[in-house]
């Protein structure tokens, strides 16, 4: 097949090389706009002919005309058509004037290349510069939460540079470890988005699942100023992705920055501010003191003995401390960001520098990061052009824990009688805390058990644009990403986590660096009138790279120096990986007539990771664009526009490395006292091991009424993934826990919409509203023979796991024991009980669909946009919900000391009568009777939110021709300012595992979101 | 131009080359640096990883076995403590992932490279993890373990089948052990015995003598079959196997159960059966390893748990006690065990009963002999060995030992051992043999009064080798081929 490919595409080359004419006249010219600067890409044709050219990036051009040629027609989307005679003339400039109605979409696609939307046959959902200033986050990816249809932004949480994750169209994978991530494209070249969560936990003494929920890990993708982006373009499905190949299988978000424009250099500056406070925290009880069965309690020695929140009556004297929400402080933000651009007719600059400074809302906690950009090009002919871009960027923090035995858990344990203000001893720095040791100090925590990081990281391409002939060129890019993150946790021998190894620190070193080389060459025909043609054709390759050294000491000896070099246990380990991508693609575009446009790719891939027999693979796709309101003059003043998409195409996808065979690996646990020891690896990789099939279908149309001002959008997809290269759990007796084979098949479906409107339109006032929808589903259609499921993560309370037929984002727990009619099953002492022998389905994460609606007013030089966002169902487990209930600190366990009759029946089945005094120990504190019930601690996490208010003020023209300025603007902006939820614990909005996790339904133990305001300035010269 | 055009058609044809070109996706790109492929394994090194998994087994086993055979007894009145399904699942992946699976290769390896030395040793650390596996679970795979990726779903095989492999292991590891030539032996890399072969050899002696003493029940030729194997077995406790931890590698019983008490994270505690036994409750005699091996802390008195009420102890496995302080061995097979063991089958092959008195002088001499090694284990002063030997409670005299005496004393000389529970079911939680052992509270009623006779296959092999599984799967509360 892939030779069949590349034989058509050589032969097509051929023909088109035959196709010439008569030349014997050259016209020359730029094209502007109204405000004089150049447009690229326009048309220019020889009027009544098909020969022609388009504008370079400077809007220039440069034409053969023949001798009888009359005029030429210069066309381009969003401007109206003009026609110029040319006479005499060699140098013809002209400027067109933008056609309001007749606005075209232009959208980036796979490998930078603009292309109408009009023409694609899949939905591309896209954003400029403006949509993600709007909301000041500090992620580029935070901004774009709310407004995506079909595609899930999750932050995690407000630790200060917290990782986001973000899922197109569901998750595809049936191994809970394989990325779900989209691939991140800068200008063309990818670049690193991963979250490495590292290894940060001591050698005993932690019950933690695993560190990603520690420290909300930064996605990288956070290095990236969000002031240098020029647009955001998300390709969400394989047939958008078609020509990133394996890469691209989870969708791909393809990111722009701003370059330099020929003309007087341009100066942006802007500023803002902000301040982040806590936002939902969950309700405590404020009845009870600290204490058990209802009294406080002592040690033999007669000092007191506190944990729980079960003793008695708060008095008058006593003071209630809500911690869970006095804890935080209030974090600040300041964000600067400068940049200079401009050019001249051959070159063009964009340079920025930019810094963040955060404190955030966990004491103690920070995050700054500081960039600095250069974009550059330069022509040296008119057919030659070398780009280049460099990125700098520097981001360091101090990381307040979340997970097991940390800020968070300590948090939900704390009683409401003390605060957590006294931390620490003035004499020796120990630990003070109301429990003598029993839980930490959450405010010590904060203080002197965190997680340094810094990151240091450079972005830098080179780029080669070469014109052979008016229908052949070529775009060469070569790119490297490459960083280094260092970490260091300490932790102090007093705190919980620590006190078993007597204290410990770890120096973990990740490097990691991505080459991409990129080569592609794009010809054009026009065979009639009628019927065009252009063709891509190119090559692509991609190394990746990392290791990671962690070094580990425990036990420190000197108290206060926290220094590895005053561990006494050594721990060391190294790992990394090593991945290399060949990809061979061709895309072959037909236009007819303005109105079809059928889309041909197909891709080969080369992987390093599959066993050299199944290392190639090739994939094709298909898609399909029909205006039918082009082709069958449907225009009218009601109707103004419709379109409808459809496509099919299927994508490979490749493995980690180094799941070959087997390995033998140092045992844990080693070396035992000086001697080391090593195991047999229990994950043996299949070498029949083939590429993971993705193919999809997706049909959408696009409707446009009342001249364009009412615009709707509606997709449907179905993609099915199989072949699955999974991690195979099989019976410890054969000497393995995994074997790594093909199988399993996930379907995902969903849909998405968008309607956008412009509900009023005129000279001072305009309102323009947007709303999205999605809803997204993914089946289990079959699992790997043998095995009845794959768990993603056990929650002991709660699993997230997934069985044949099931969905994807299943939760299962234990449940009330009820008789066949539903009731409850009232035991003899008047108390329910769970069934915790069984584990049951008793709710899934993934919401029933979600909505946001944007909806942008202004009047005059004012302008405000409001983002509300609904988001239906998705069931989460607050794993800090449990200790509160435990301890007696939450409001639902304030219902104390008071008789009660559960409504239910015996076990014989009559109706319940006995009465029962709840308190602490029959109810709250058991895990049989109450607090391991699904009923009580899975929670619907539903929502509905303003995710962001945006007021913005652009100062008068008049002022700011005084000032020397070309534009000033003013904005106010708010985040999370409402959020209105069934759920009990904090905001909802924060995933447990962090970026880059495939398990869903679990919150709670990490730093809670923020409720934020920002003031900002931006301004231009 | 035209030079353009070549220069890019000439990177065209070097990325062509390079995708032929084995050497950027092929060769060593996907081999990782970081671990050691097959070819570089050596015997040395998985040595110390099978002995330590040993070690770690015994922890993971006795945490819940000591609870069924009331060594101990649980804060949550739950799960072991009150015989409801124990699976146990980390020592089914602590014994075939990680002791047997290494321990197999080692075995391969060694008969490739000619170092029966090796072989030997690694046959005995099978045998003795095999034989942990079969007194757990009955019914386990052996033969067709070990073969994955070839074999996936491994047949179990019966217990008779199991206890015969390991006697063949154990047979073929004598002659291994004294081979005259070996091309490697192990040295510095025995983390229990620094390469004294003639220890290990005595360790196969005495695994032997222990594997024939839990067939008693199936007649005397097995206790006069444990007497043999006895005359070349672990003869001093200088001679134990055990593996001794350090403060860098922790006792697991230290960093599991003693040293999160600090923290308030309570787990399990010693059980009222096992403290009476000590504190002159059942036995007019207070026996000097009491505050060895339990914390009362502040109390006054010694009193355990009683198990399945979560309530009722004053004291604790703290790391102050002698099994849960950070350097504490684990002791696997002992010096005290081969003791008892001669005493029990020296009284059983005079045709001694659960309830006859008086047995031979052998008996009497190993009894007293095991008690002593124990205490010398501890570290109890001589002069409180010889006064609790010297305890007319404890100085029966041949012709009144009992069964229950030989038992009592065995039962405390293997504290959080697996074998207690093995002891405790052979003899069916008699009463008259373990001193008024009765039903934990809460007792699962699934049970219907039964007690706990096996540990379940573990969830994970459920679903990963269900149909094995369903076949070999009995009543919790069925006794095993072992103890009939």
């Amino acid at each position: 097949m892939k030779k069949v490919f590349t034989t058509c595409w050589f032969v097509t080359l051929c023909l088109w090389s035959t196709l010439s004419w008569a030349q014997n006249k050259v016209v020359k010219g730029t094209v502007t706009n109204e405000t004089g600067e150049p447009i690229p890409g326009v048309s220019i044709v020889v009027t009544g002919t098909t020969k022609g050219t388009i504008t370079t990036g400077e809007g220039k051009y440069t034409l053969q005309v023949p001798e009888d040629a009359v005029s030429l027609t210069f066309s381009s989307i969003g401007y109206m058509d003009m026609e110029e005679q040319i006479g005499q003339r060699s140098v013809i400039d002209v400027v067109l004037v933008e056609n309001v109605t007749q606005l075209e979409e232009i959208v980036v696609t796979s490998f930078g290349r603009q292309e109408e939307k009009k023409s694609l046959g899949y939905s591309v959902q896209s954003f400029s510069s403006e949509d993600l200033q709007e909301a000041k986050q500090a992620n580029f990816l935070d901004a774009m939460q709310g407004k995506v249809a079909g595609v899930n932004i999750t932050s995690s949480g407000g630790t200060p540079g917290a990782g986001t994750n973000i899922i197109i169209r569901g998750i595809t994978s049936l191994d809970p470890s394989a990325s779900n991530q989209p691939l991140f494209v800068i200008d063309g070249i990818p670049i690193d988005n991963s979250t490495n969560a590292g290894s940060m936990l001591p050698s005993s003494g932690s019950n933690s699942a695993g560190s990603s929920e520690q420290f909300s890990f930064s996605n990288r993708a956070v290095d990236i100023n969000p002031s240098d982006i020029e647009s955001v373009n998300i390709l969400k499905g394989p047939s958008a992705t078609a020509l990133y190949g394996l890469r691209g299988a989870n969708g791909v978000v393809v990111i722009t920055t701003k370059r330099g424009k020929a003309g007087k250099a341009r100066i942006n500056f802007s500023s803002s501010y902000s301040w982040d406070q806590v936002g939902k925290t969950p309700e405590v009880q404020s009845k009870y003191r600290e204490g058990r069965f209802g009294r406080l309690r002592f040690n033999s020695d007669g000092s007191p003995l506190r944990f729980q929140t079960f003793g008695p009556k708060v008095s008058q004297y006593d003071p209630v401390i809500n911690n869970m929400k006095e804890f935080w402080e209030t974090g600040h933000r300041l964000d600067n960001s400068l940049s200079i651009s401009g050019g001249n007719d051959n070159s063009t600059y964009y340079t920025s520098v930019s810094r963040l400074d955060q404190n955030g809302i966990a004491p103690n906690s920070e995050w700054n990061r500081t960039s600095i950009k250069l974009n550059g090009s330069t022509k040296f002919s008119d057919d030659l052009e070398v780009t280049g871009s460099m990125q700098y960027i520097n981001s360091q923090g101090v990381r307040p824990n979340g997970g097991d035995k940390s800020i968070m858990s300590a948090l939900s344990y704390y009683t409401t009688t003390y605060g957590t203000d006294n931390y620490v001893n003035p004499i020796d720095g120990t630990q003070v805390d109301y429990s003598d040791g029993i839980t930490d100090n959450p405010r010590y925590l904060a203080e002197f058990a965190n997680l340094e990081d810094e990151v240091n990281r450079v972005i830098a391409n080179v780029g080669l644009n070469a014109r052979f002939t008016n229908w052949l060129k070529l775009d060469y890019k070569v790119g490297i990403d490459q960083y280094t993150d260092k970490r260091r946790r300490i932790v102090p021998a007093d705190a919980d986590v620590g006190r078993q190894v007597k204290g410990f620190t770890i120096e973990n070193k990740i490097q990691a660096r991505e080459i991409n080389s990129n080569l592609l060459l794009t010809a054009f025909a026009e065979f009639n009138e009628d019927l065009n043609m252009t063709v891509t054709a190119g090559n692509a390759i991609t190394e990746t790279w990392s290791e990671s050294l962690n070094v580990r000491g425990e036990g420190f000896t000197l108290n206060n120096f926290k220094s590895i070099g005053n561990t006494t246990n050594y721990f060391t380990k190294i790992n990394g990986s090593l991945r290399r991508l060949v990809g061979l693609f061709a895309d072959v575009k037909f236009e007819y007539r303005d109105f079809l446009f059928l889309n041909l790719t197909g891709r080969n891939d080369w992987s390093s990771t599959l066993p050299k027999e199944n290392r190639s693979f090739f994939y094709p796709s298909v898609s399909l664009g029909y205006l039918f309101s082009e082709h069958m003059n449907l225009q009218s003043n009601f109707f103004s526009y419709g379109k409808v998409r459809l496509s099919y195409a299927e994508v490979g996808k490749d493995t980690d490395p180094y799941l070959l065979g087997y390995y033998y690996e140092p045992s844990p646990g080693f070396p035992f006292e000086s001697i080391n020891g090593f195991r047999k690896d229990d994950t043996y990789g299949s070498d029949r091991l083939r590429p993971e099939r993705t193919s999809a279908i997706e049909f959408g149309a696009e409707l446009k009424f009342f001249n364009n001002r009412l615009g709707i959008d509606a997709t449907y997809f179905q993609q099915r993934s199989k072949d699955q290269i999974i991690r195979l759990p099989v019976s410890n007796t054969t000497g393995l826990s995994r074997y790594i084979t093909n199988a399993g098949e996930i379907e995902n479906k969903g849909i998405e919409l968008l309607i956008t409107g412009e509900v009023i339109r005129s000279n001072n006032f305009n309102w323009s509203s947007s709303l999205n929808f999605s809803k997204t589903e993914g089946e289990i259609l079959s699992m790997p023979e043998g095995l009845e499921e794959i768990v993603f993560f056990d929650g002991t309370y709660i699993q997230n796991k997934i069985v044949k037929g099931g969905k994807v984002g299943d939760l299962y727990g234990h449940k009330f024991n009820r008789n066949q009619q539903g009731q409850l099953i009232i035991d003899k002492n008047g108390l329910p009980s769970v069934n915790t022998e069984e584990y049951v389905k008793v709710g899934n994460a993934i919401p029933d669909w979600t909505a946001g609606l944007n909806n942008s007013i202004s009047y005059k030089n004012f302008t405000l946009s409001v983002l509300l966002e609904l988001k239906q169902g998705g069931d989460l487990f607050d794993m800090g919900l449990r200790n509160g209930i435990r301890n007696g600190v939450l409001k639902e366990t304030e219902l104390r000391y008071r008789e009660v009759i559960f409504k239910g029946v015996t076990e014989t089945g009559e109706p319940n009568t006995k009465p029962v005094e709840i308190n602490g120990e029959n109810l709250y504190r058991s895990y049989s009777r109450y607090n391991s019930a699904s009923e009580v601690i899975l929670q619907d996490a539903s929502w509905f939110r303003i995710r962001n208010v945006n007021l913005s003020y652009n100062l008068p023209k008049q002022w700011i021709e005084k000032l020397k300025m070309q534009s000033a603007r003013v904005s106010l902006t708010g985040n999370n300012l409402y959020l209105n939820t069934p759920y009990r614990g904090y905001d909802p909005e924060a995933s447990q595992f962090g970026a880059g996790s495939n398990a869903f339904g679990f919150a709670g133990l990490v730093i809670p979101q923020t409720r934020s305001y920002t003031l900002s300035l931006n301004v231009t010269f | 131009m035209k030079k353009l055009f070549n220069i890019s058609f000439s990177l065209i044809g070097l990325m062509i080359l390079l995708v032929g070109c084995d050497s950027f996706l092929g060769g060593d790109t996907n081999t990782d640096p970081y671990r050691a492929t097959p070819d570089l394994i050596k015997l040395d090194a998985l040595l110390p990883t099978v002995i330590k998994e040993s070690g770690d087994n015994h922890y993971r086993i006795a945490y819940s076995t000591s609870q069924i055979a009331q060594h101990t007894a649980s804060y949550f009145a739950s799960g072991a403590d009150i015989h409801e399904i124990t699976r146990i699942n980390s020592a089914w992946t602590g014994i075939y992932l990680r002791a047997l699976t290494n321990a197999d290769q080692m075995v391969k390896l060694a008969e490739e490279n000619g170092s029966p030395h090796y072989a030997g040793v690694a046959q005995v650390l099978m045998a003795l993890n095999l034989g942990m596996a079969t007194d757990l679970w009955e019914n386990i795979p052996f033969d067709e373990a070990f073969k994955g990726p070839e074999i996936l779903k491994p047949a179990y095989q019966a217990q008779e089948e199991i206890y015969n492999r390991v006697n063949s292991l154990l047979d073929a590891a004598i002659p291994n052990l004294q081979a005259a030539t070996s091309v490697f032996s192990p040295s510095d890399d025995d983390l229990i015995y620094k390469g004294d072969l003639s220890k290990w050899e005595k360790v196969a002696y005495a695994l032997k003598a222990r594997y024939a003493i839990h067939l008693a029940n199936k007649g005397d030729s097995y206790a006069t079959m444990a007497l043999t194997e006895l005359e070349n077995a672990i003869d001093g406790i200088e001679n134990d196997f055990e593996l001794i931890y350090n403060s860098r590698n922790l006792n697991p019983w230290h960093s599991q159960v003693g040293l999160p008490i600090k923290t308030g994270n309570y787990t399990i505690t010693h059980s009222a059966q096992f403290i009476k036994c000590l504190n002159g409750d059942y036995y007019t005699v207070v026996d000097p390893r009491l505050p060895i091996i339990a914390d009362k802390g502040g109390n006054d008195n010694y009193s355990g748990m009683i198990n399945g009420s979560g309530s009722g102890s004053t004291t604790n496995l703290t790391v102050d006690t002698w099994y849960a302080s950070s350097e504490a061995p684990i002791m696997m097979v002992t010096y005290a065990e081969m003791k008892f063991i001669e005493a029990e089958a020296a009284f059983l092959a005079n045709g001694g009963t659960t309830t006859s008195v008086g047995a031979p002088q052998q008996a009497y001499e190993a009894y007293l002999e095991g008690i002593t090694a124990h205490m010398q284990k501890l570290g109890v002063e001589e002069a409180e060995v010889n006064a609790y030997l010297a305890d007319p409670n404890v100085a029966v005299g041949a012709a009144n030992l009992t069964l229950e005496l030989i038992m009592k004393e065995k039962y405390i000389a293997l504290f959080l051992h697996p074998e207690a529970w093995i002891d405790v079911r052979r003899y069916n939680y008699n009463p008259d043999v373990f001193h008024s052992m009765t039903l934990p509270e809460n007792h699962n009623p699934d049970l219907n009064g039964n007690f706990l006779q096996r540990a379940s296959y573990p969830f994970d092999e459920l679903s990963r080798n269900s149909g094995e599984v369903d076949k070999n799967t009995k009543e919790i509360g069925s006794r095993m081929w072992r103890d009939q």
